[in-house]
């Protein structure tokens, strides 16, 4: 224990740290100031000019506009919105002037989304919103469940396996769902880049943990102590891995505190399927933001902890900070070059594979990526969620290990 | 307590740099002796453990070091030929985070860190950044640092390397000092080092020992080998280039000339009384220098 506070102690004062955590905190503002100033409210005023809003004008202007559609998704509401589409397009066919689109149009966009994507069976949305009849959207919700099945089954035939488990969860969606204007897929996308960019740093600070001792010589005293095997290298791990928590903690609370606080808390309670029509999640945004969080956490102590495992393993600090660097780009880059289950489940079970900015996490969440394993097929989140929870003991005790079997040149 | 070395050997990939060495050390002081090179410090970081042999063991009373692990580990103190430290830390934080790594009370490491900051002189800098020290004052703290579980082995690789030599015989006394119940080994290629304080000396060659015992054993093993003559300047010149001078000292017209070598060098030369040193110089007159204090070979 008294090892553990002087260790806390001693790297909490290392310039290697303090700067890393600094620069993580300045980005968590950044990030969370450009979410907020970028959101933008289009209006057009009474000469025909275009208008542009951002900022928190923009936020509450768009409330406000979206205020009669707020509240339950009543397919009464549904047919409202379909109602006014097509009464625009009928007037004024493709060219819609642009006080028209921004006026009618634009408040009632999710929810002609959400027809679109139920109705267009393949087809354009656009098309589709044409052609539905108002009162067909009284099944939405009914229609919604069979596309769901019938696209699954398409794209993994012969899997009945995939379907019960999407069928499963979609059973646990609430309908009708929840609109409250506010947060944004936007908003969740800079939260993964955000969580992204602290796994990146988190690990970079951790990599010299062990290899940094080895390197300077400093380690040839300290693990010839009574303490200094195993002791010394739990207590090594669990300040490193304290350390980035509390870089975790305090940058997403800055974020989340501030954006969600911007964007209304209310709007937390939109179920997902407004912003994804055919997702199967049974949670409202708020409830989908906390697990992006919460898988972001445990990305980043398995990340850390692996390293950890390459810091005990490398001679060099510049080693060890090169392969973790490495991986957590890995993800990425795999994700962009290669398609395919091997590079799924390659995305996904990797120490660093939670975090990413291209397969950001929210968006896994709320798609329908299955990843074979063997005769499985497992949900793409539950597999990153679970490649992670395994791997940050295992990476910990092997750090030890490693720490323990060291040879000095 | 009796520390044991079985056939102890280190091989990399082309060099043997100890070669299945043995000795048995029961408290007391020992100087290991050798060139750079010799495998002192290779051997000295199998003792401590952080160097696993090729082949061979170490034992204390019987039981094998590395197998008795934390309890081996509480006995020792190590000062590492070169050692790294934390450059944030002050001497001060240094000891106390050495302390609680050896399992002393928060309480206790404070007292011992500043008996042992005032032993090696540096009770006035103890809250300065290890940074602004110069070598010397490193090497001190790194003795201190050795000292803080009060070891019962010892194991110091050239802890007067850095030193001046005021610092040098403050060291000296303060090793004699404390060595009574303990094992204390410690590596130089300075004979003067433990010439007048080591109970033992072991004299390391090629990864072997190749001598030990007490410092007049020891020496009179080349009794008859040692020899000084007074001799003109071109003779002087001759003899330099064909023998191991100790010593060469210029006397008016002559020079009295002090030779190591198995056989009568020249007509007037007569024997004389070996030191540690013709010793050293007698095992590695066949590599370059001796030892010049600092000087650092390898690691
Ligand atoms: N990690 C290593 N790899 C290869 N050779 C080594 C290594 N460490 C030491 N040696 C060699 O072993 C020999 C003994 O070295 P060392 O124990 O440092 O000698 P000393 O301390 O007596 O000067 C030297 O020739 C050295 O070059
Ligand atoms: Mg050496």
């Amino acid at each position: 224990m008294q090892i553990l506070l002087l260790e806390m102690k001693r790297v909490v004062k290392s310039r290697m740290t303090w700067i890393p955590l600094l620069v993580a905190a300045a980005l968590s503002v950044m990030i969370s100031f450009s979410v907020i100033s970028d959101a933008q409210y289009l209006s057009v005023d009474q000469d025909g000019k275009a208008v542009k809003i951002t900022g928190m004008d923009a936020i509450r202007a768009s409330k406000e506009q979206a205020r009669p559609y707020e509240g339950t998704v009543t397919e009464a509401k549904l047919r409202d919105a379909l109602a006014v589409f097509q009464n625009v397009s009928r007037k004024y066919g493709e060219k819609i002037p642009t006080a028209e689109f921004y006026n009618k149009l634009v408040p009632p966009s999710y929810f002609l989304n959400m027809i679109g994507t139920v109705y267009a069976g393949g087809g354009e949305e656009q098309d589709a919103l044409g052609k539905v009849n108002p009162d067909d959207v009284g099944g939405f919700y009914r229609r919604r469940s069979e596309v769901l099945k019938n696209d699954l089954e398409a794209k993994y035939p012969g899997s009945q396996d995939v379907v019960r488990q999407a069928r499963k969860l979609n059973d646990k969606v609430r309908t009708p769902f929840v609109f409250q204007d506010g947060y944004t897929s936007d908003n969740a996308a800079n939260l993964c880049v955000l969580i992204f960019l602290l796994v990146l740093i988190g690990a970079a600070v951790v990599s010299g943990t062990f290899a940094a001792d080895y390197q300077n010589g400093s380690d040839d005293i300290l693990r010839c102590t009574k303490n200094g095997h195993v002791k010394f290298a739990v207590a090594k791990l669990c300040s490193s891995v304290l350390i980035v928590l509390a870089m975790f903690a305090v940058c997403i609370l800055i974020f989340v505190l501030s954006v969600d606080s911007a964007y209304g808390w209310d709007s937390l309670r939109t179920s997902v399927q407004v912003l994804f029509p055919l997702s199967f999640l049974p949670f409202t945004v708020g409830q989908a933001q906390g697990a992006t969080v919460l898988a972001g956490l445990l990305t980043l102590l398995a990340a850390v902890c692996f390293a950890l495992f390459a810091s005990a393993k490398c001679r060099h600090p510049t080693t060890a900070l090169t392969i973790v660097l490495a991986f957590c780009i890995l993800p990425a880059i795999l994700h962009s070059v290669a398609d395919g289950n091997i590079a799924d489940f390659l995305t996904c079970v990797l120490p660093t594979g939670g975090a990413g900015i291209s397969h950001n996490f929210f968006n896994q969440l709320n798609q329908s990526a299955f990843v074979q394993i063997g005769p499985f097929r497992v949900w793409a989140p539950y597999l990153t969620i679970g490649a992670a929870i395994l791997e940050i003991p295992l990476f910990f005790v092997l750090s030890i290990r490693a720490y323990c079997r060291h040879q000095a040149a | 307590m009796e520390l044991t070395l079985n056939r102890l050997t280190k091989r990399y990939k082309d060099k043997t740099a100890v070669d299945s060495l043995s000795a048995a050390l029961t408290p007391g002081l020992y100087g290991l002796l050798g060139a750079n090179g010799a495998g002192k410090t290779t051997l000295m970081r199998m003792v401590c453990g952080i160097l696993s042999p090729t082949s061979g063991n170490v034992a204390l009373d019987g039981r094998d070091t590395v197998a008795m692990g934390e309890s081996y580990r509480d006995l020792l103190g190590y000062l590492p030929q070169n050692f790294g430290y934390y450059p944030v830390f002050t001497a001060m934080d240094y000891l106390l985070y050495v302390a609680a790594l050896k399992g002393l009370t928060k309480g206790a490491a404070k007292v011992r860190a500043n008996e042992l900051l005032e032993t090696v002189s540096l009770q006035t800098v103890a809250k300065k950044k290890i940074r602004t020290f110069s070598g010397g004052m490193k090497q001190r703290l790194g003795i201190a640092q050795a000292l803080l579980n009060d070891p019962k082995i010892l194991v110091l690789d050239e802890p007067t390397a850095g030193l001046d030599p005021k610092e040098r015989v403050r060291f000296r006394n303060l090793i004699s000092g404390i060595s009574k119940d303990k094992i204390v080994i410690l590596s130089t290629h300075i004979v003067s080092d433990v010439e007048y304080i080591a109970d033992a000396i072991l004299v390391m060659k090629d990864g072997r020992l190749v001598h030990q015992g007490r410092p007049e054993e020891i020496t009179a093993s080349i009794a008859g080998r040692v020899w000084e003559c007074r001799v003109g300047p071109e003779e002087t010149g001759r003899l330099t280039a064909r023998y191991t001078v100790s010593n060469l000292k210029h006397e008016g017209e002559r020079d009295m000339l002090r030779i190591v070598s198995d056989g009568k060098p020249c007509e007037s030369a007569v024997p004389v009384e070996p030191t540690l040193e013709d010793l050293y110089l007698y095992y590695f007159s066949s590599e370059t220098d001796p030892g010049i204090p600092g000087e650092e070979g390898n690691r």
